[in-house]
């Protein structure tokens, strides 16, 4: 107290120095509420793909497009030779009485139940065509793409409701008419 | 008191000492949750980043896309043509480069449009290895197309084609020559058995993502 020095030391003691230690709070605070703000954020994004939305439509929508190209449209001897007539027939009204499926909607030919809506799509690119897959027709018996007038088009099924909503989608490769084509099979 | 070595003044600046206490706290914390994270992380097998490009949903659809084509192609008697159209010249199929086999681009024949609407579009690669018995009874490995070494994602398709000795050898059109393979030597498999089968093709697929 007596000497300069003792002042100079109760001063920083007193005001100056504790006041850093408020400034020391809200720094370490804050480093600490950033980091605790990122685990949060980040751990649901790492657990995210393990809860995915339509986990049960995957076996689904697989046994569909198997089932469709070895055994409903085909047979087992030939897998993926897809039977014309039983193809362009799953996409109208009636049955023929070869064909291994019946019931009126897509959804019972395939074996859905209504809780899951399900779409089938036959794409593929012909020859003598603009280049890339579009969606196939029959036009009175005759293979085409679509936009060229047909009758029945390979595409059945109810349509996704608007956009964003998570679907399942399975592609099998098969042969109708002797031309390779991609069937698609959406559920959501 | 005042007269105390610098030693004991320590013990008057104590709360100067802790100035930066909270900060060293707030660090250690998040260096807790932090690490807390990384072991979780370590823990789990498959996590989004892993290194990885594949789900097993895609794989099983790369799959059965390889099945559908080497069975469209073997149907319309498209594989069997590609098979059979050899060189006899240069003792390698047609129109492949130096290499004997085909790379980058695919065949220019049926089977090779067939992949390519099914896979090149993608973004996806494939390899093709022919199988066969060699002479003495043991299978060997012909490369057919070959795009690169497949990622640990690659999947496997196969499909198998008997070839006869009353076969023709096809030339670079995929038209009939008129030479029995039975009459060729230097076709890649040789006569496996003195029956009417000449040999057994082993066709293999490989397909991954790249």
């Amino acid at each position: 107290m007596a000497s300069r020095e003792g002042a100079n030391s109760r001063s920083h003691a007193g005001r100056e120095r504790r006041g850093q230690t408020t400034l020391d709070f809200a720094i370490g605070m804050s480093i600490f509420l950033l980091a605790l703000t990122f685990v949060l954020v980040f751990v649901p994004g790492m657990l995210e793909p393990f809860s995915g939305g339509a986990q049960a439509e995957t076996p689904a929508v697989n046994r569909v497009a198997d089932d469709l190209t070895q055994r409903t449209l085909s047979n087992a001897s030939h897998p993926y030779v897809l039977d014309a007539e039983c193809t362009e027939e799953l996409f109208t009204a009636g049955v023929p009485a070869e064909c291994r499926y019946d019931g009126t909607t897509l959804a019972d030919r395939v074996g859905i139940r209504d809780f899951a809506p399900v779409n089938v799509t036959i794409r593929g690119d012909l020859p003598g065509t603009t280049d890339g897959e579009s969606i196939l027709c029959y036009d009175s018996g005759t293979l085409k793409e679509t936009g060229s007038g047909c009758t029945t088009v390979l595409s059945g099924g109810s349509k996704p409701a608007g956009s964003g909503g998570k679907t399942v989608s399975a592609k099998r490769v098969a042969l109708l008419d002797g031309h390779d084509v991609t069937i698609e099979v959406v559920m959501w | 008191m005042v007269q105390r070595p610098p030693r004991d003044g320590g013990s008057v600046d104590r709360p100067a000492d802790r100035g930066q206490a909270h900060t060293l706290e707030g660090v250690v914390a998040s260096l807790i949750l932090l690490s807390a994270v990384v072991f979780a992380l370590e823990m789990t097998a498959v996590t989004p980043l892993s290194a990885s490009t594949s789900s097993q949903h895609i794989e099983n659809q790369q799959e059965a896309t390889a099945r559908g084509v080497l069975a469209s192609a073997s149907e319309t008697g498209a594989l069997k043509r590609a098979l059979l159209s050899w060189n006899e010249s240069s003792d390698q199929f047609f129109n492949t480069s130096n290499l004997g086999y085909f790379t980058t681009d695919s065949p220019p024949n049926e089977f090779g449009e067939m992949l390519n609407r099914s896979f090149n579009q993608n973004g996806v690669a494939y390899n093709v290895y022919l199988g066969y018995q060699n002479s003495v009874g043991e299978r060997e490995t012909q490369q057919y197309i070959y795009q690169g070494r497949p990622s640990d994602n690659s999947v496997q398709a196969t499909w198998t084609v008997a070839i006869m000795k009353n076969d023709e050898i096809h030339d670079y059109e995929e038209n009939p020559t008129g030479t029995l393979v039975g009459d060729e030597p230097s076709y890649f498999a040789p006569p496996a058995s003195d029956s009417s089968v000449y040999n057994v093709i082993y066709v293999e697929v490989i397909v991954w993502r790249i």
